[in-house]
């Protein structure tokens, strides 16, 4: 790749914990220069507590060192591909280097709750004064504007409210014991790029900016399209399958040899049935007349599925795969973190890459996966340390001479550590 | 009306399933010109999924095809044949975008591979979807939804720590590969616009689940230990997770610092909890986690849901309604937000979908209606390659079109 796509394109992060800061990664990853902000008077929630006792998950083999806030997987592991700089946003001296940094950007991103960057005096009506062409996208739970503006969520609040969280559950229990795992800030997050590079392609047309409101609610939806219409068509409300499929049987998740392993598998049509059959060393049962048509099948799943299970009980899960797909069966194990770093796909494909970051030392990061032309983007920037751009992005891009800068370091409108009272502020203001 | 943001982009769309056309969809509510290549006869193997439009399978009925296929061109082409090779040559050169979700090498196999289809058109940018990717070992691997949701890490965390990990339903992991595509391909062609030079996107479902931000590998490389399925609630992060109430569920997630205990007692109307030693710390709460819940079920049995929610959020404590989807299209934010879009179909009447993902200020999303099978093979023909009624006649009796 001799030009990533995003090359000359700017991109400003108000952005924290995972889709807004996820978005601007992939920003970064397709080779926008991304100035992620933050401030000394408040620690984003990733950076951690300021403080944690040794031994906390989450720190390089759990030493969270002299400034933690830099050696954190949940920031780190999130963050690359950007620049850090930062700005306290609540004087006006720091909304003004904001706004000067408006002038010489693309686009600015922000995922806090509706109406905070308009209370920071960042709002479009003010970004866009500054710089018509401008590309902003707000990011909120449930958008800007109705009766929930304001309203903070996670990505899992946000998938109760669309009906993903229901219907992921366990089919023979209630809700209450579905894990609270997060999806829609995968989504959001990738979509987040997708708006901005389509309001791109217009301003390239035209030479107009825009503002963008991204509902992560309704984003998510349209992921969700088959279960809203069978509302809508049918009157019905879609219920919780579990591994089960609509139509396919077998379809689901077997134990396999060892703790906590497992393989899915999942089968369409008397002749994968058969090869499933083959693979088992069952032959008999492709015959067997309990399980002779697709219907069947369906009608005797759980049965079908203890015979299975006693078959996969026994090997390995990777031994069981190699054989499935070998037949054509559609099958995955289940991976854990662990499976995944060894994955000989993952690793001839190259998603990890080495990395050396200042504070947190060196190690293999799950980096860019988007593949131009064969190529994986480069790992150009561990994620920031706090404030590590400020000399580049203030004297650098801003053009502020030495004297300048020590200005800014001595009224603290910016820095590199955070300040007194900075950890009890930063849980304030987030949407993430 | 408003100009739409892709109202200059031509898409040919060679997908099939959910994946692909739930990215060239994103592609044609922002206002491209999709055209969707389908085999004749029986077109994308999506119009046979259900759910059917009163239950009746029907090639134009299925709520998948419906839904994912929003705003495109049904041009019916069979590429297996010479001439529908050629005419689809023909159309690649006309168009910006291509996407594609066969198996890895298959449309190479036809002569329609990236190489070939860019050297008549640099500017082309390619994107190729599947659920590995279109190199390495488990490049031809059979997969589903959930056998690559399993294989990407994120099954495995998802569950009750003591139960069989879960799937999460219905194409969503599909549609995760889709937005990626949309979004690197978007990338890609705002450089193509610029250099003339088009791009080959390789997008692999295993590596947007690996790679994407839910998944937190990073933690295992500082760590050293696998993530477990954490189940309904998250030890010492807390109250957090889904807990029933008078009418139904609510999920609740607390900040473990000071203020997001504050913010709990304020919530429950209790300010006794904060001068409570047994609460006095993130650590004191975990280890009276069964006295605080003695306290709070009880609260939350006496709270409907909506009261929670609502309570919770004047608070700032995060709180999430779990919704079936009866209750989605009751839901008065999405309805405030004119959210969900009824559509006309000649087949299915009119319906509610979910609407645009996002709002642009002057180029706002625009849903339209999915295809009939075939419904514009004569205006793209006729309009993009000139052909002639009796050229279409021809073709129509080879069984091309």
């Amino acid at each position: 790749m001799e030009r990533l796509p995003l090359t000359g394109v700017r991109v400003i992060s108000l952005t924290e914990v995972w889709a807004g800061p996820f978005a601007t990664t992939l920003l970064g990853d397709m080779g926008a220069e991304v100035l992620h902000v933050e401030a000394i008077q408040r620690v984003a929630q990733t950076r951690g507590t300021l403080r944690p006792t040794p031994g906390t998950v989450g720190y390089p083999d759990g030493d969270p060192g002299e400034r933690p806030w830099e050696r954190i997987a949940g920031f780190n592991g999130v963050n690359r591909n950007k620049m850090g700089i930062t700005i306290d946003l609540t004087r006006a001296a720091g909304t003004d280097y904001f706004l000067k940094l408006v002038q010489l950007s693309d686009i600015v991103i922000d995922n806090y709750a509706a109406g905070t960057v308009e209370r920071m005096g960042l709002g479009y009506d003010v970004l866009s004064r500054a710089n018509p062409q401008i590309i902003q996208l707000s990011t909120p739970g449930w958008g800007v504007d109705g009766p929930y503006r304001g309203y903070i969520s996670f990505g899992s609040h946000v998938d109760a409210m669309v009906g993903h969280t229901y219907l992921r559950g366990y089919p023979d229990a209630d809700p209450s014991l579905t894990s609270s795992i997060v999806h829609s800030d995968a989504v959001i997050s990738s979509m987040a790029v997708f708006a901005v590079t389509t309001a791109l392609n217009y301003r390239l047309r035209t030479g107009k900016g825009q503002y963008i409101d991204m509902s992560q609610a309704e984003g998510l939806m349209t992921q969700l399209g088959e279960y809203v219409l069978e509302y809508t068509m049918n009157g019905r409300v879609p219920q919780p399958l579990g591994n089960h499929h609509p139509h396919m049987a077998p379809h689901g998740v077997f134990p396999c040899r060892g703790n906590d392993r497992w393989i899915t598998i999942a089968v369409e049509g008397d002749q994968q049935f058969a090869r499933l059959c083959g693979v088992m060393g069952r032959p008999d049962l492709a015959e067997d007349e309990r399980f002779a048509t697709a219907l069947a099948r369906y009608q005797r799943q759980d049965e079908m599925e203890t015979i299975i299970a006693a078959w996969t009980r026994e090997q390995e899960n990777a031994t069981l795969l190699a054989q499935l797909q070998a037949a054509g069966i559609a099958s995955g194990a289940v991976h854990n973190d662990e499976d995944l770093y060894r994955d000989p796909h993952l690793q001839a494909r190259g998603l990890f890459q080495e990395v050396v970051h200042r504070q947190a030392g060196t190690h293999l990061y799950p980096g860019p996966y988007w593949r131009i032309d064969g190529e994986i983007p480069g790992f150009r920037l561990p994620a920031p340390c706090l404030g590590e751009h400020n000399v580049a992005v203030y004297q650098g891009l801003l053009g502020l001479d030495d004297a300048q800068y020590q200005g800014l370091l001595d009224d603290r409108l910016i820095g590199d550590t955070y300040l007194e009272g900075a950890e009890l502020a930063g849980r304030d203001a987030a949407n993430p | 009306m408003a100009d739409q943001a892709l109202a200059d982009v031509v898409v040919l769309d060679l997908t099939q399933q959910v994946s692909g056309p739930y990215c060239t969809k994103l592609l044609a509510d922002y206002g491209a010109e999709v055209i969707k290549v389908e085999p004749p006869g029986s077109g994308d193997p999506s119009r046979r999924l259900g759910p059917f439009y009163h239950d009746t399978p029907h090639p134009e009925g299925g709520a998948v095809f419906l839904h994912y296929n929003t705003g495109k061109k049904s041009l019916t082409l069979d590429i297996t044949t010479d001439t529908g090779r050629s005419l689809l040559r023909k159309l690649a050169q006309q168009a910006d975008i291509l996407v594609e979700n066969s198996p890895p090498g298959a449309l190479e196999r036809l002569g329609l591979g990236q190489g070939e289809l860019r050297a008549s058109n640099p500017r082309l940018v390619y994107t190729s979807i599947s659920p590995y990717g279109q190199t390495g070992p488990y490049r031809d691997y059979a997969a589903t939804d959930m056998t690559v949701f399993a294989m990407g890490g994120i099954m495995y965390r998802h569950g009750e720590p003591d139960r069989d990990p879960l799937r999460y339903p219905g194409h969503i992991i599909q549609c995760l590969a889709g937005v990626n595509a949309a979004a690197a391909t978007m990338c890609a062609l705002l450089s193509s616009r610029l250099t003339g030079q088009g791009a080959h996107i390789d997008i692999s479902t295993m590596e947007c689940l690996a790679g994407a931000v839910d998944r937190q590998l990073l933690r295992y490389a500082y760590g050293h230990e696998s993530a477990v399925r954490e189940g309904h609630r998250r030890e010492g992060w807390f109250p957090n997770g889904i807990y029933p109430c008078a009418d139904g569920f609510v999920h609740i997630g607390t900040l473990l610092s000071a203020r997001g205990w504050v913010r709990v007692a304020r919530m429950l109307d209790m300010p006794d909890l904060l001068t409570d030693p047994q609460f006095a710390t993130p650590a004191a709460r975990r280890e009276h986690h069964g006295e605080f819940d003695a306290i709070f079920y009880p609260w939350l049995v006496e709270h409907t849901r909506e009261e929670i929610f609502r309570l919770g959020q004047a608070q700032r404590v995060m709180v999430g309604m779990v919704y079936t989807m009866d209750e989605v299209l009751r839901d008065p934010q999405y309805r405030h937000r004119n959210y969900f879009t009824a559509l006309d179909h000649p087949v299915v009447g009119q319906q509610t979908y979910p609407g645009a993902p996002f709002r642009m200020s002057e180029t706002p999303g625009r849903l339209r209606p999915a295809p009939l099978l075939s419904e514009h093979t004569e205006q793209v023909l006729c309009e993009r390659l000139s052909c002639s009624r009796e050229d279409l006649a021809r073709l129509r009796a080879a069984g091309v079109v």
